[in-house]
């Protein structure tokens, strides 16, 4: 391995400006910028989250663990002083690198209280224009999903959904889960077509953090993707604000973990006592910032646009 | 029975599919930022040359295919196999049917070091070296003072490989040839 770093000085230059842009947009957005640990007693209950486990010397417990992102403590603040708040700061995932992956990245993240979904969607697009990037379109996943599949992705059953792959993206594709199917149909055959756009209105299934609803008989989360060149940058959330649905989730994460012999990670005690004390309704992003300056950039992986890229999983 | 989970799928790692030893070429891994990982694969079909796009679930596992590549020597050719002979000492022969030599029949050679590929102990592929010196026995007479630029005229080699070379090559000359490209690097020497 060389002990060069990765990312050009000229890129580097160009990082150091382009994060000074993205702080001063949020500051004259009325966001107060928030640091939080990135050290954690629990992490991120999703299913297919890994986060880092650490161990103090000589210890076996407790452990501690590397947040995936600021959420949990960002909600805290959000519980007890309703200001809008962001993060810029680091965040870390046990996956392997990719092009478009590094285990350790740069996450911003930001909430805004007494704001819905549609405060949300509208946000992200004065962002993707103030930076440059045009007005992105607006596509709920059902739409997008229908262009391609002349499916309602809402409504297919888990053999349509894994016979959908065979015919359209690998014949050999051997059975996974509805949810795993719908992912390999709008990774492989949705994301491309997605030059700038906010894609809204998730399966139910993908709802994480954020609140459902029922439309045209379907059951989708409110959940936003902006998606730049075919990539992922930006989830939003309109969010979850209800104590007892939100217990409900994490308990069904754990049970989930455990069905898929994944590790069982504790109950974030804390996070459910503030929502529970009371969440302003509010919407949540999380942005890439890594995935976001390469696209500035025009950059097609990661290694170009990050200081350094020696570690893997 | 060996096996590989997707994280070790790494370049060059052999894998069976469909019963077809592959290659693997790369592995992309694509993680949404919600929901099961999935890898897109690129292989390499060993036995077609054929490449495979695959898409696996992550941590899904496959067979290991028994490929190994070894030097061999080549010996003779009977009419119906090739036959190359290993260089640890051993003095074990291996039998290579045509389908097995591929196009790598015009390159063949007595006493030239190839890499047999062995699937279950049986050739599948044979490469040649990346360059290798061959005798021309058929060409147009050489062109007297044009050394330098322009113009080439084919010319058989003693393996029956025809290549394109500069108008000064004589018949009997040893020339330098790159396998990959098909293509005249220089003289070697004068027989």
């Amino acid at each position: 391995m060389s002990w060069r770093p990765s990312a050009a000085l000229s890129a580097l230059r160009a990082r150091a400006a382009f994060l000074a842009e993205l702080r001063a947009w949020f500051h004259g957005a009325g966001y107060l910028e928030v640091e939080v640990p990135s050290l954690a007693l629990a992490p991120a209950s999703d299913p297919w989250l890994d986060s880092f486990e650490v161990c103090p010397p000589g210890a076996q417990s407790p452990r501690l663990y590397l947040l995936t992102s600021p959420e949990a403590y960002l909600k805290r603040l959000l519980a007890r002083d309703r200001v809008p708040v962001f993060s810029l700061a680091r965040a870390f995932r046990a996956e392997p690198r990719g092009p478009l992956h590094q285990p350790e990245f740069t996450l911003l993240e930001w909430y805004q209280p007494h704001a819905d979904f549609s405060g949300a969607c509208d946000e992200l697009q004065r962002l993707s224009e103030d930076l440059g990037f045009g007005r992105p379109e607006r596509c709920s996943y059902r739409q997008l999903f229908e262009s391609v599949y002349q499916r309602n992705p809402h409504r297919l059953s888990e053999a349509e959904a894994n016979a959908l792959i065979r015919d359209h993206i690998d014949p050999h594709w051997s059975n996974g889960s509805l949810e795993m199917a719908l992912n390999v149909l709008f990774s492989e055959g949705c994301e491309p077509l997605c030059e700038n756009m906010l894609v809204t209105h998730f399966p139910a299934s993908q709802a994480a953090m954020s609140r459902t609803l029922e439309q045209d008989g379907d059951l989708v989360c409110l959940r936003v993707e902006w998606y730049l060149r075919g990539v992922e940058i930006a989830n939003g959330y309109d969010e979850l604000v209800d104590g007892e649905e939100q217990r409900k989730r994490a308990s069904a994460d754990q049970q989930r973990r455990a069905v898929l012999g994944r590790p069982v990670v504790p109950v974030d005690a804390p996070l459910l006592s503030a929502v529970d004390a009371g969440l302003p309704p509010s919407y949540g992003v999380a942005l890439g910032v890594d995935r976001l300056f390469c696209a500035r950039m025009g950059f097609t992986q990661l290694a170009d646009g990050v200081s350094f890229t020696d570690v893997t999983v | 029975m060996a096996t590989y989970s997707t994280n070790e799928f790494k370049s060059g790692v052999k894998v069976l599919l469909d019963g077809d030893p592959c290659s693997i070429i790369d592995n992309e891994f694509v993680k949404p930022g919600k929901g099961q990982a999935f890898n897109r694969v690129r292989l390499k079909n060993l036995k077609t040359g054929r490449v495979w796009e695959r898409t696996f679930k992550s941590g899904d596992s496959v067979e290991a295919a028994d490929v190994i590549d070894l030097d061999m020597e080549y010996l003779y050719g009977d009419g119906e196999f090739y036959h190359f002979m290993m260089m640890d000492g051993s003095f074990e022969q291996h039998a290579a049917d045509p389908a097995a030599v591929g196009d790598t029949v015009k390159w063949l050679k007595e006493q030239e070091t190839y890499i047999v590929t062995l699937f279950n102990g049986s050739p599948l592929a044979v490469s040649p070296p990346n360059h290798i010196e061959l005798e021309v026995i058929e060409t147009d007479p050489g062109v007297k003072g044009d050394t330098a630029q322009g113009g080439s005229k084919p010319a058989k080699l003693s393996t029956g490989a025809m290549v394109n070379v500069p108008l000064f090559i004589e018949e009997g000359e040893i020339l330098r040839v790159d396998t990959r490209s098909g293509e005249y690097v220089s003289r070697a020497s004068r027989k």
